[in-house]
């Protein structure tokens, strides 16, 4: 810390003397640990440190960054001259701010004391439960792709030119098993994942079992004849599309003609079961923060109440070219979901299925860099699943087929969401039950 | 970039509780973008990383640190940390002995992009946006992105190689959106090199936005594509993501050397059909999946993966290799100091074939025209791939009729390269980024325009 400290206080007093206008400085310093097991052995293992910084300033009214990993003081005047050349080809003509601060803070929990206590040697032993674990579970589970540890802890800081000055530390640590199943030389690999912040977030047993479960299931399955049918996105899979669509609640992308939900604030644009929350203020969550990546404080935002945009998410830019205040979702330079929530019903997912009759629960869906796009909210994605029959009674595992629609038809078309709720691990901090839609989607297989 | 002695001092720590491998990789990266939308320059970054790693091997066990240090002190702590992990016997010292080694260059910068003024930058930029607003007034919105970036990687292993690479790349993407009020569709374009701004110079501006805007129109007016099992004539440059995706990752020494590929053990064997040749290929010049020294300190090669048909070659890391029993083809790459080098592919392409275009369409009655594809992905494991086809048109009679969008390619990689029945010779790149263990690199896809005689689309099921 001492280093990164020094480096933007040298580039405090630089900027301070150089730069005559606005500035700020985001710091972030950290370091992680990682190891993967493979046959009882360490095949690989990483102890790594990081820093950055990011400069920016608002010149002539125009903002213009530049950053670096470099933390030598002689490449300060590089560092800031790069910004205000930055600054001086930007053409965004809408007003731009360095925050001032704000009054109070929340202070979501985000660092769990109790993962210092785990040491290198416990994540080491970990990894192999997993391992050996995974293999135990089922006969047909003859090796394990994967089987890592990985934990870490950062700090970010903001310091600018009005005297803000907030710094947040927080850790994690999550592991991850992939199963491979066997059977007639066919092979499927599956995922397990746990995670948080702490001993008892580490439930290897649930990530270890859910990893075998859908390497069997899934091993050896079939693909199906073409069909229009009911369809529920188990909640993990639900996750993944609200993942990536959530780009549409970025006022942002609204402003820019990105978002098809733009001036639609008010509107109806879900089903009535259907209601969206941003919260960066719940302990202990991937997503939680207390102050946003301009200085704002987090908070919790009602996006969609029973099927109806309350609001989308803004940055202090956006915010002000709306008229309204800044819901604390500047991220990087633009907008991004906290904790973004799906809120779950009653039903669980046996009875979501019961409801459907027959149908196809998708379980996992892939692509979605490339078959997803958010712009239209059209997607056509290779899916696995479990097509279904007699309210759920007789399952069977499908793969190699690819379902088609419309987010925003999706939306529309959710029936009843259900009550297990499943939190994304990896990229956004999204978390959603599954979900029954009403209006049969296109499952195009043979 | 770092002295001879240090690298030294810091190789024979580093292997100084029993590792019988030791490299040190260091990079000093500056990126400048510039982006556009709604009509204005906005989003202009310059951004510096550096940084260094250390890496040892036991074995086939590895460990790696990193940090973003290059100075003495930082590099010693990173070999030792490096050294704590490896349970070896702590044997005699190590004597590492360096030598400079010259990898030549494949690509050059004619016009570094650091002597080309920020305003003659936009101005490129500018034109191919406003030639892709300008296209329709259905045209609502337009993203314009211009990168570059210049990576200074340095290698020193215990092998006793020193190793310098300068890599220059430069990339622009025009993202056009068209709206007829309630649905938008995009269409996009994005060509880069491995070159300085001279590449941007030689690119038609105005075609470029054109044919972004031109792809987006023509979505907005398809309907969605039919959804069934069907004849594909794939159309050369990025058309090549197919083999990428459904072969090229499982042919790399990640998922072979680990017994994790449909591939492992079929050296020799038919894979594909007769007219199927690919090969991977770093050492076109100022290609964007080019790269003289791989990420390991090696000269990187043309490595054919299939002839006719038949598996000749994976592409292989120093790992891997050790893994494998077989010897490295300098295929080492990452996207940085962050993340340990592992297998993976430069310039990945179908070799072009004999047939011809006006045939291999003609002898269709109802298939796909694959015009353009978007990305995709693998699970090398089963070999199952997906990809989506950005502008694709219905083949009826022989002929391409009807545009149609929302199209998905499905199968299985190991399936699939049998039912290639048609490869025309006009072999051409498209730019891509490659994601994987070892994060997401610059490659290009490419193969000549061909024939998929059966293969899962998802559209809309009627």
């Amino acid at each position: 810390m001492s280093k990164i400290n020094d480096f933007c206080r040298a580039l405090g007093e630089y900027a301070g003397a150089h730069c005559g206008c606005e500035y700020e400085i985001s710091a972030s310093t950290g370091d992680s640990f990682e190891v993967k097991v493979l046959e009882g052995e360490i095949i690989s293992y990483g102890v790594n440190d990081y820093t950055s910084v990011s400069f920016k300033v608002k010149k002539n009214g125009k903002m213009g960054y530049a950053s670096t990993t470099a933390l030598d003081e002689d490449g300060i005047p590089a560092l800031v001259s790069a910004a205000l050349e930055n600054a001086a080809v930007n053409e965004n003509p809408d007003e731009q701010f360095i925050y001032g601060g704000a009054e109070s803070y929340p202070h979501p929990k985000v660092y769990g004391e109790e993962l210092d206590g785990i040491t290198a040697e416990e994540k080491i032993e970990l990894a192999k439960q997993l391992e050996i674990n995974a293999k135990k579970a089922d006969p047909m589970i003859k090796k394990v792709e994967e089987s890592e540890v990985v934990s870490g802890s950062g700090t970010v800081v903001i310091k600018n030119s009005h005297g803000l000055d907030l710094s947040e530390t927080s850790n994690f640590i999550y592991a991850i098993v992939v199963p491979i199943a066997e059977r007639d030389g066919k092979m499927n690999s599956g995922v397990g994942i746990c995670g948080g912040f702490d001993r008892a977030a580490l439930d290897i047993g649930k990530a270890v079992a859910d990893g075998v479960q859908e390497a069997v299931d899934f091993c050896g399955a079939g693909s199906m004849k073409s069909a229009s049918r009911r369809v529920i996105f188990r909640n993990n899979a639900f996750c993944d599309m609200i993942s990536t669509f959530s780009g549409i609640f970025s006022s942002e992308n609204a402003q820019k003609g990105l978002s098809l939900l733009a001036g639609r604030e008010g509107e109806k644009i879900a089903s009535d079961c259907v209601s969206f929350t941003d919260d960066s203020t719940v302990d202990f969550a991937f997503g939680s923060r207390s102050f946003d990546s301009e200085g704002v404080p987090g908070q919790r935002t009602e996006v969609v109440e029973n099927g109806v945009l309350k609001t989308l998410l803004y940055n202090l830019k956006t915010a002000n070219k709306a008229g309204v205040r800044s819901t604390g979702n500047a991220s990087g330079g633009g907008v991004s979901v906290t904790n973004f929530s799906l809120r779950p019903g009653d039903a669980t997912l046996g009875r979501l299925c019961e409801k459907a009759k027959e149908g196809f629960i998708i379980t996992d869906v892939s692509g979605l860099h490339a078959g997803a796009n958010a712009m239209t909210g059209d997607f056509s994605l290779m899916a696995k699943g479990y097509k279904f029959e007699n309210g759920g009674k007789g399952k069977t595992p499908v793969t190699g087929v690819t379902v088609s629609g419309n987010f925003y038809e999706l939306l529309k078309n959710v029936e009843e969401v259900g009550s297990d709720v499943y939190v994304n691990m990896f990229g956004k901090a999204v978390s959603s039950p599954s979900v029954l839609l009403s209006a049969p989607m296109s499952i195009a297989g043979e | 970039m770092i002295e001879k002695r240090v690298s030294q001092a810091v190789l024979e720590l580093a292997m100084s509780t029993g590792a019988d491998y030791a490299e040190i990789y260091a990079e000093d990266t500056t990126y400048d973008s510039i982006g556009m939308v709604a009509d204005c320059v906005e989003a202009v970054n310059t951004s510096r990383d550096r940084g260094a790693g250390v890496r040892v091997f036991s074995g086939t066990n590895s460990v790696y640190a990193y940090g973003n240090g290059v100075d003495e002190g930082s590099l010693l702590s990173l070999a030792s940390k490096a050294a704590a992990a490896v349970n070896g016997v702590k044997g005699e010292n190590k004597n590492v002995v360096l030598a400079e080694r010259d990898f030549g260059a494949v690509c050059r910068s004619v016009t570094p992009v650091s002597e080309v003024s920020k305003a003659d930058r936009v101005n490129a930029l500018k034109e191919a946006y406003f030639s892709a607003k300008d296209e329709s007034p259905r045209i609502v919105q337009v993203r314009g992105i211009l990168n570059s970036y210049v990576k200074h990687v340095y290698v020193a292993n215990s092998e006793g190689v020193i190793g310098a690479d300068e890599r220059p790349y430069i990339r622009m993407f025009i993202v056009s959106v068209a709206s007829d009020g309630t649905e938008n569709q995009v269409g996009n374009v994005g060509p880069g090199a491995g070159a300085g701004f001279e590449f941007i110079r030689g690119l038609d501006l105005k075609a470029l936005g054109k044919k972004a805007s031109a792809t987006a129109l023509t979505m907005l007016d398809a309907k969605k594509c039919p959804a069934g099992k069907m004849p594909v004539v794939m159309a050369g440059g990025f058309g090549g993501v197919i083999f990428h995706e459904a072969c090229g990752h499982s042919l790399e020494a990640t998922s072979v050397g680990l017994g994790n590929s449909v591939f492992c053990g079929k050296l020799g064997q038919k894979i594909a059909a007769d007219c199927v040749s690919a090969c991977d290929d770093a050492t076109m010049p100022g290609e964007w999946g080019s790269l003289a020294m791989s990420d390991e300190g090696e000269k990187t090669r043309r490595i054919s993966l299939i002839e006719n048909g038949v598996l000749k070659g994976y592409m292989i890391d120093k790992l891997g290799s050790r893994r494998m029993d077989m010897p490295s083809t300098g295929s080492g790459r990452r996207q940085s100091y962050a993340l340990a080098p592992t297998s993976r592919m430069s310039n990945t392409f179908i070799c072009p074939g004999k047939d011809n275009i006006e045939e291999m369409i003609g002898g269709v009655d109802l298939g796909l025209y694959a015009a353009n594809m978007g990305g995709g992905s693998v699970n090398p494991v089963t070999g199952e791939f997906n990809f989506s086809v950005m502008e694709g048109y219905m083949i009826r009679n022989g002929q391409i009729a009807e545009p149609v969008r929302g199209a998905t390619l499905i199968g299985k990689g190991h399936e699939i390269l049998f039912n290639i029945d048609r490869v025309s010779s006009d072999m051409e790149l498209g730019q891509g980024m490659c994601g994987s263990l070892s994060g997401s690199i610059p490659v290009n896809v490419g193969q000549p325009t061909i024939r998929i005689s059966e293969i899962t689309v998802g559209g809309e099921v009627k």
